[in-house]
């Protein structure tokens, strides 16, 4: 979720996102020297703040996440690995190998962590180019 | 094989006169008659997945059939390897090497299969027979290949 899909809830009633920043892109608040606003704040009682609940706009529910991992075997040439990877993810050259370097002395390398639908996408990609990867839910 | 030059959409590769004749017949063994089996996930609570699991193995088996049709249009046009002196040139496309790359690997890990899976660390574990030894050419002629094809894209990155 981003959060310019967010919107903000209080007991007066939705706040778009986009009304709590100026045209500059800062919390709308009075213009004045940021820590003189800070003392007042010390000497100002106590404020209430009220509940924020940010709503999801989105129809789906929250998936858990899930991790594509790419698992170690003999066959597969570290070359062609590395390249799967940079074709898959569109990672730089020096990402791909790491994760390489990982499934070959760790036996395994966590590659991305997504919801449902985009993991099972990487893995038919990977599983596409015979490598061994698969999809497990994070705990 | 020899990557001889490319602009990022084309790439041309060298062939000595054997080695055409070789990767067209490694590429008959396309798609792979011992694939390894398709798992989405290694979790043992896996009823949650069996739908995806089909999905998975239904995806990987269009994709297949539709590298095979890529390939056999491929090696079916003759006049793509330009005789040289020494040899064959063929141009790929960017698109056409990956699949090419996707078909090898594909021959690869199934001639690993046929010969029991075994650790390629550890030579002295594959004992080769009759029977089971041009599955070990095969292996090693498609990692031949594929890092031929590998060698042209990352000189040309």
């Amino acid at each position: 979720m981003g959060l310019f899909n967010a919107v903000f809830s209080t007991e007066n009633g939705p706040v778009p996102c986009e009304n709590l920043l100026d045209e500059t892109g800062r919390p709308r608040v009075e213009k004045e020297n940021e820590s003189l606003m800070m003392e007042r704040m010390e000497l100002a009682a106590p404020v209430e703040m009220p509940e924020l609940e940010i709503k999801e706009q989105s129809e789906t529910k929250l998936d858990p996440g899930y991790m594509v991992i790419c698992w170690n075997d003999p066959v597969n040439l570290m070359e062609y690995v590395t390249h799967v990877f940079q074709v898959v993810f569109g990672w730089p050259r020096n990402r791909a190998e790491q994760h390489m370097m990982e499934v070959h002395k760790l036996g395994k390398s966590v590659l991305v962590r997504e919801s449902f639908e985009k993991a099972e996408h990487f893995v038919h990609q990977l599983q596409g180019y015979s490598l061994d990867a698969t999809m497990e839910r994070e705990q | 094989m020899k990557y001889i030059e490319g602009d990022g959409e084309s790439y041309v590769f060298e062939l000595a006169g054997k080695e055409k004749e070789i990767l067209l017949d490694l590429l008959t063994l396309f798609p792979s008659a011992h694939p390894r089996k398709a798992r989405l996930t290694r979790s043992p609570h896996k009823s949650e997945t069996n739908e995806a699991q089909k999905l998975l193995e239904e995806s990987l088996v269009a994709k297949k059939r539709e590298n095979h049709k890529l390939l056999v249009s491929l090696l079916g046009q003759k006049e793509r390897f330009t005789e040289t002196g020494d040899g064959f040139r063929v141009a790929l496309k960017r698109g056409e090497m990956e699949w090419l790359l996707q078909a090898l690997n594909d021959i690869r890990v199934g001639a690993w299969m046929s010969l029991g899976s075994p650790d390629l660390e550890r030579p002295r574990e594959i004992e080769l027979t009759p029977q089971n030894s041009s599955w070990a050419w095969a292996m090693d002629l498609a990692g031949f290949f594929e890092m031929g094809l590998l060698q042209g894209l990352s000189l040309r990155e």
